[in-house]
């Protein structure tokens, strides 16, 4: 009974500082790289860290806080615990498990890409089969004696388009 | 526009974030971050790397299509269509406000610029203020500049004014069709920076990298910068 009680309190702990941990890494990025605020060399480069390891530091962390949750879960089964402990214990715990996979889950995504999508498969077409407006604005290149023009209006939107021309490997960036 | 080869690897960007309101992206290969207007990798593996610049245009696509009428041009996406930016979406920009500014700046921080870097000098030119002027005859550092706004009035190109060693200057042609005469031989030059009649025919001007972008931008990844006639 007494062992049960000082797990509970020590994991329940440890479970919540890898929770906020999880938290953390994936808010602190997403706070600092927001659109309409200045960014600092020394936060931005910070956040870009906490970017690059999120995906498997959060992996490690849930893994490691499901098993804590199954070893709390049991802990605060009725024989050890009364329910007025029990409850307050096991939502903690639930809530515990829903924010870390919530943080797994978006350390995986760009959010970025999903404002704007990349091209997933670059194409073009000759000058007869488009319809840009002859005062709108192009980007373009030449290399190898191909050349390749892509639509302001359609750059600002998907920003970088990953290109080859004229054997050249290229990045088209608005 | 940036080579995406870097020490042998060909890396693959994707849009990743923003600084500053010029975005970021990161590559496949490394997931090394990268700084849009300057090509400089700023977090990850490839930190302190530079991606080359690759000499490209900004053009209007009616312009674009005279000079080469067998071009390829980007397909859209159709799904994204709807998102894209509307005709007067340049209007829209001008308006956000930014998250950065300088003191005793020259310009507003909105303020449409082309940018020049030659051997570490660097000067920024108010679109504005090259619109109005038929030709930019300027000096940057070693370097004798022309900027000129191309005939259909938005198009803009820069060269190095020079041909066989000796600094030229360049006029508009009065009339149609558009054309540019240089002081020395009197020849007839095309926007593409090619003589096409006269003693120097066959002849072409270098053309420099004109980045354009927002003053405040073009500032910040240029604190050294110059502003045309200021």
């Amino acid at each position: 009974m007494l062992k049960a009680k000082i797990s509970l309190s020590l994991w329940g702990t440890i479970l919540f500082l890898c929770t906020a941990a999880a938290v953390l890494l994936v808010l602190y990025p997403i706070w600092i790289i927001r659109p309409f605020a200045a960014q600092h060399p020394a936060s931005l480069e910070l956040a870009l860290r906490f970017i690059r390891v999120a995906p498997l530091v959060t992996a490690l962390i849930w893994i490691a806080g499901l098993l804590i949750a199954i070893a709390l879960w049991r802990a605060t089964s009725q024989v050890h615990s009364p329910a007025r402990r029990r409850v307050p214990a096991r939502a903690a715990v639930l809530t515990a498990l829903v924010l870390l996979t919530a943080s797994a889950a978006l350390a995986r995504i760009n959010i970025f890409e999903r404002m704007f999508n990349p091209v997933k498969s670059v194409r073009f077409l000759p000058i007869a089969g488009t319809v840009v407006d002859p005062h709108d604005m192009v980007m373009a290149v030449n290399v190898g004696g191909k050349s390749h023009a892509y639509p302001i209006r359609t750059m600002a939107y998907h920003h970088a388009v990953n290109d080859v021309v004229g054997g050249l490997p290229l990045v088209a960036t608005y | 526009m940036w080579g995406r080869q870097v020490e042998g690897r060909t890396l693959t960007f994707h849009l990743a974030g923003i600084n500053n309101q010029n975005f970021l992206m990161r590559d496949e290969q490394t997931g090394s971050y990268w700084q849009q207007v300057s090509g400089q990798a700023i977090s990850g593996p490839m930190k302190g790397k530079s991606l080359e610049l690759v000499h490209s245009d900004e053009l209007t696509f009616d312009l674009w299509k005279s000079e080469h009428p067998d071009g390829s041009i980007l397909s859209p996406v159709t799904v994204n269509m709807p998102d894209y930016a509307k005709a007067d979406w340049e209007q829209g920009l001008a308006k956000l406000p930014t998250v950065i500014g300088f003191a005793n700046s020259p310009l507003p921080n909105r303020e449409l610029v082309v940018g020049v870097s030659l051997h570490g000098a660097d000067r920024a030119y108010p679109v504005q203020a090259i619109q109005k002027e038929a030709t930019v005859i300027d000096q940057l550092g070693e370097t004798p500049v022309l900027i000129v706004t191309g005939p259909d009035g938005k198009s803009i190109r820069a060269f190095v004014r020079r041909m066989d060693g000796a600094s030229l200057e360049f006029f508009r042609k009065t009339g149609e069709p558009w054309a540019l005469i240089d002081s020395a031989t009197s020849s007839e030059w095309n926007f593409q920076g090619c003589a096409v009649s006269g003693p120097a025919s066959g002849e072409c001007l270098q053309a420099l990298d004109l980045l354009k972008d927002y003053w405040f931008d073009w500032r910040q990844y240029h604190p050294a910068t110059t502003v045309y006639r200021r």
